[in-house]
């Protein structure tokens, strides 16, 4: 992989463009993604941050279009993957992709997978859809993949109900769903949360190992930002329906441009450095019926001034492979400092 | 399994012990001769009521009258009817079949009226469909099921002269055709309550996560309500068709009344209106001992359906 | 210079509108309870006005003008005996409506309070009453009504008295679950802590918060009410003649049913809109009252 960890033409299995994915509320449309363009390459694992609301999950779902549509709505933009857009695919060929070509994982096992089948039925059930299998066939092939993801007692598991299990093999069985067809893409939503920490650190290594063996892509969304600095080469930030900072990942930690980014950053515990506590970003997340003008982060930004009332910044390259949309990066202004940003630091 | 069924047994047990109870206290209870009142108020001599009170040993003291009665009970004998002269038991087995034949013909009626409907109106909601079943659903639950016989009565019967208006028939198909009308009105009303739940679990059911995880897997649409939803909306629906049972009994009981099918409901406010009480008395405990086998019954089914409740969790 | 700009706020400084006034916008916004709030007050005026509202005497009959056809002198057709059968449905609002009214305060008088302790008490007080419940609430009213009436003898008091007990366990699980909710809340917790009497706490905290759950459970326990009381006079067993009521209106409507349909009709159909509006309005409360209670 290039140092810049962009990956070249003939290296990128699914793009996104002018991704716009709308609500229809009573209210008027919520713009849950405005524009959003994002770059996933072979074999590589891309993080999605943000906090709740940012529009992150609602990206990951609209790739495989998983949302329920009324009320929601693809609004515009197009997302190519294997040299198709995934958006014009009939209903019939979207579910063709789904599972097999590109799969997805979620946050909470526990009401993720439905409480009356059985484990390893989950599984087949993905395998005979996707590849035709016999019964006995696909419970073999289940068995095998339990292995694969580290389930012990494989053959029992396979008969044991969701509710009978630990969190962290709901997990793998979860995880096993999602590889049964080998796809070239999997979308993890928030795939740790739900469980404990050390539990965390096995699926996280689960996945890795997984990622290598099988040459796939991964999309991780979270808004834990330890996580990202775990698994991801590149790492794009959301906020308010529309991507703020992308980066590979070194260089979002080291330098970050964009205020939002480093509130984020402030705004975790830092054990190591007691005299400088976590601050939290002012304000709540924005009105997507209704965003504010000009950039969305404005009204809680400690560095807005009028420019960013006025006008929206565009997402622009401001460092090899950095791009971010903030009208004063890219000056060296700001510093990922652990005690509150002032006015002071932005020079007149 | 075993252990659900033993402790289902322990709520059901003490309570037909007490319904049976009351009904056992409450005539003996009340003001004035209980041997006048055994005799549902026909007119007795004094040696009619000595033998009454001879033959409901009403002579004898309060306790030993349960303990005698009790024992009864525990032979299968429900008691006898002074006015007809006959065993209640064998009263209540000449007109069980039709009675049997009736509600089974209803419940099914309401169930394949029910189920389509409910899931239909739960995959498209604010719909045209969702609106039939909405307007369908209050109507049935409003309107008396008596009313909706006497409407059906006067529409296939009077109105349209298609099928015969009152009583049981010859046996045999010409039975069915009478059993008809009654299984209309009474599907229908129990139709009206089953489609509400039904399609309420289904709402439920297809906004749960696992949904989303069996979109995610490329599933289809079909197969997903009718595999995954369905499977867990059809929890809620058998507790519902269990405490429905009930109502189904008096549904059954008033339609067998007002279409003259001489059932176990006939029996019984024929009985009520002629003051026979031992009869209902009889009536009011096998009745209460059906209702322990049926929601026996609907408890074995939940274990079959739910593995949450056959396995307890591990978590 | 960059002059400074104040970051905008997202203003939400408006003040609130108050309760009441939310619950009668709700109210508006919801056909259901409208249609149904409608029916309700309908009825609530015949029963008040209904000597002012009847043509005719409901008691009084020309035996001239037995099972006559709905025309000019009687707007719905009269009954076997000649009796206006408009007059006895207005006048058999009362008997209809006030009979279920009997029973649902009753039901509500004993149930009320006995949810509320056995919630608060807890322990085998609470056990022992659910378990009473469980029993009871498998068991239709109406089924035990019959032997009441055996018994004791057909009357719509006798009627009144037995459902008013039977419906006992419909409001009071009910008011139970919301007092153990409620029991849990901080502010009880508070209260305890500051020793306040368990009278006061019952009466300040938890009894207002049951109030919106009870009203939603009256108005389909009046719909079910009215059915059973329907039933029952239908059956003879209930209200007894020459009293008007709809129920045994049906019930003779039926014996002349070849001949005079209208009597039957009417009757049926005027039980069936009021327990719809009763249901109609409970459905559209429980809409606007039960949710939004538990997403605020």
């Amino acid at each position: 992989m290039n140092p810049l960890r962009e990956p070249t033409e003939d290296r990128v299995l699914l793009q996104i463009r002018g991704l716009k994915t709308w609500f229809s509320t009573r209210a008027g449309d919520l713009r849950a993604v405005d524009g959003v363009d994002l770059t996933i390459g072979r074999g590589q694992t891309v993080g999605l941050v943000g906090e709740s609301g940012s529009g992150k999950s609602v990206t990951a779902r609209s790739i495989i279009r998983l949302l329920p549509t009324p009320p929601g709505k693809y609004v515009a933009g197009t997302i190519l993957f294997n040299g198709k857009d995934l958006l014009t695919l009939s209903g019939d060929e979207m579910s063709n992709v789904r599972g097999s070509e590109i799969s997805m994982i979620f946050q909470d096992p526990m009401t993720f997978l439905n409480p009356v089948f059985t484990a390893g039925e989950q599984v087949a059930e993905a395998i005979r859809r996707h590849q035709g299998k016999s019964r006995a066939e696909a419970r073999a092939m289940t068995i095998d993949i339990f292995r694969t993801v580290g389930i012990p007692n494989a053959e029992q598991r396979y008969d044991a109900y969701p509710h009978q299990l630990s969190g962290g093999l709901r997990q793998r069985v979860m995880i096993a769903i999602a590889l049964s067809s080998r796809p070239a893409l999997l979308i993890a939503d928030e795939p740790t949360t739900a469980l404990d920490v050390t539990i965390q650190a096995q699926i996280l290594n689960l996945l890795r190992d997984l990622q290598s063996k099988f040459g796939m892509s991964i999309l991780l969304i979270t808004h834990d930002l330890g996580v990202v600095a775990e698994m991801c080469e590149s790492v794009a930030v959301m906020y308010a329906g529309k991507i703020v900072e992308q980066a590979p990942v070194d260089a979002l930690y080291e330098d970050p441009e964009h205020p939002y980014t480093i509130g984020l950053m402030n705004a975790i515990p830092r054990a190591d450095l007691p005299d400088f506590p976590p601050v939290a970003i002012e304000g709540s997340p924005p009105d997507l019926v209704r965003p504010p003008t000009g950039c969305r982060f404005q009204p809680r930004c400690p560095y807005a001034r009028a420019i960013c009332v006025e006008q929206e910044p565009e997402l622009r390259l401001v460092a090899a492979g950095h791009r971010s949309a903030c009208h004063f990066a890219g000056q060296g202004l700001f510093r990922r400092q652990t005690a509150a940003p002032t006015l002071e630091t932005i020079p007149s | 399994m075993l252990r659900l069924i033993l402790t289902r047994l322990l709520t059901l047990v003490p309570m037909m012990f007490i319904i049976t109870s009351i009904v056992f206290f409450m005539v003996r209870f009340v003001p004035g001769d209980p041997a006048r009142i055994m005799a549902g108020g026909q007119r007795v001599t004094e040696a009619n009521l000595q033998n009454i009170r001879k033959q409901y040993r009403l002579d004898k003291p309060l306790p030993t009258q349960y303990a005698l009665w009790v024992k009864d009970l525990a032979h299968g004998n429900l008691g006898r009817s002074f006015r007809q002269r006959e065993d209640v038991r064998i009263l209540i087995g000449d007109r069980l079949p039709i009675t049997i034949k009736l509600a089974l013909m209803s419940f099914a009626l309401s169930l394949a009226i029910s189920i389509p409907l409910g899931i239909l109106a739960a995959m498209r909601p604010n719909s045209g469909i969702d609106l039939v079943s909405t307007v369908f659903s209050l109507i049935g639950a409003s309107s008396p099921v008596f009313f909706t016989s006497i409407l059906l009565i006067l529409a296939f019967s009077y109105k349209l002269d298609v099928l015969p208006a009152l009583g049981r028939g010859d046996g045999g198909l010409d039975t069915l055709k009478h059993l008809i009308m009654p299984s209309i009105a009474l599907g229908f009303s129990l139709a009206a309550i089953s489609t509400r739940i039904t399609r309420s679990s289904m709402i439920e059911a297809l906004s749960q996560d696992y949904i989303e995880t069996a979109r995610s897997k490329g599933l289809h649409g079909p197969q997903i309500v009718l595999k995954h939803a369905f499977r867990n909306a059809l929890i809620p629906v058998i507790t519902v068709a269990g405490l429905q049972f009930g109502y189904l009994l008096v549904g059954t009981v008033l339609v067998d009344y007002t279409f003259g099918l001489g059932g176990l409901g006939a029996l019984l406010i024929d009985s009520v209106q002629r003051r026979d009480y031992p009869v209902v008395q009889g009536i009011t405990i096998f009745i209460a001992a059906l209702f322990i086998l049926i929601n026996l019954v609907v408890d074995v089914l939940y274990g079959v359906i739910d593995p949450r409740v056959r396995y307890g969790g591990r978590g | 210079m960059v002059a400074e700009i104040a970051p905008t706020r997202i203003d939400s400084s408006q003040e609130a509108p108050s309760s009441w006034s939310m619950f009668i916008w709700r109210l508006r916004g919801n056909p259901k309870a409208m249609i149904g709030l409608t029916v309700v007050i309908l009825l609530l005026v015949l029963i008040v006005l209904a000597p002012l509202l009847a043509p005719h005497d409901p008691n009084h009959g020309e035996l001239s003008d037995t099972l006559a056809s709905p025309g000019r002198k009687y707007l719905l057709g009269a009954d076997k005996n000649g009796r206006d059968v408009l007059s006895r449905l207005i006048f058999g609002t009362r008997t209809a409506l006030g009979g279920a009214l009997a029973v649902v305060l009753i039901s509500e008088l004993i149930g009320v309070p006995l949810g509320i302790w056995s919630a608060y008490r807890g322990g085998w007080v609470d056990e022992v009453v659910t378990r009473v419940l469980d029993m009871m609430l498998a068991f239709p009213p109406l089924l035990l009504s019959f032997a009441v009436v055996a018994a004791f003898g057909p009357s719509i008091r006798n009627v009144v008295l037995s459902l008013g007990i039977l419906y006992v366990p419909f409001i009071t699980r009910v008011v139970r679950s919301v007092t153990l909710v409620q029991k849990e809340m901080v502010y009880t917790e508070a209260a305890k802590a500051m020793g306040y009497p368990q009278r006061r706490i019952i009466f300040r905290h938890i009894f207002p918060n049951c109030v919106s759950s009870v009203i939603v459970v009256s108005s389909l326990d009046l719909a079910y009410a009215l059915l059973d009381i329907a039933a029952l006079s239908y059956l003879g067993l209930g209200v007894q003649p020459p009293t008007p009521d709809w129920g045994n209106m049906l019930s003779e409507g039926q014996l002349v049913l070849l001949t005079a349909p209208h009597l039957a009709v009417s009757a049926g159909i005027m039980i069936l809109i009021a327990v719809l509006g009763f249901n109609l309005l409970g459905d559209g409360l429980r809409d606007i009252l039960d949710p939004r209670q538990a997403k605020k």
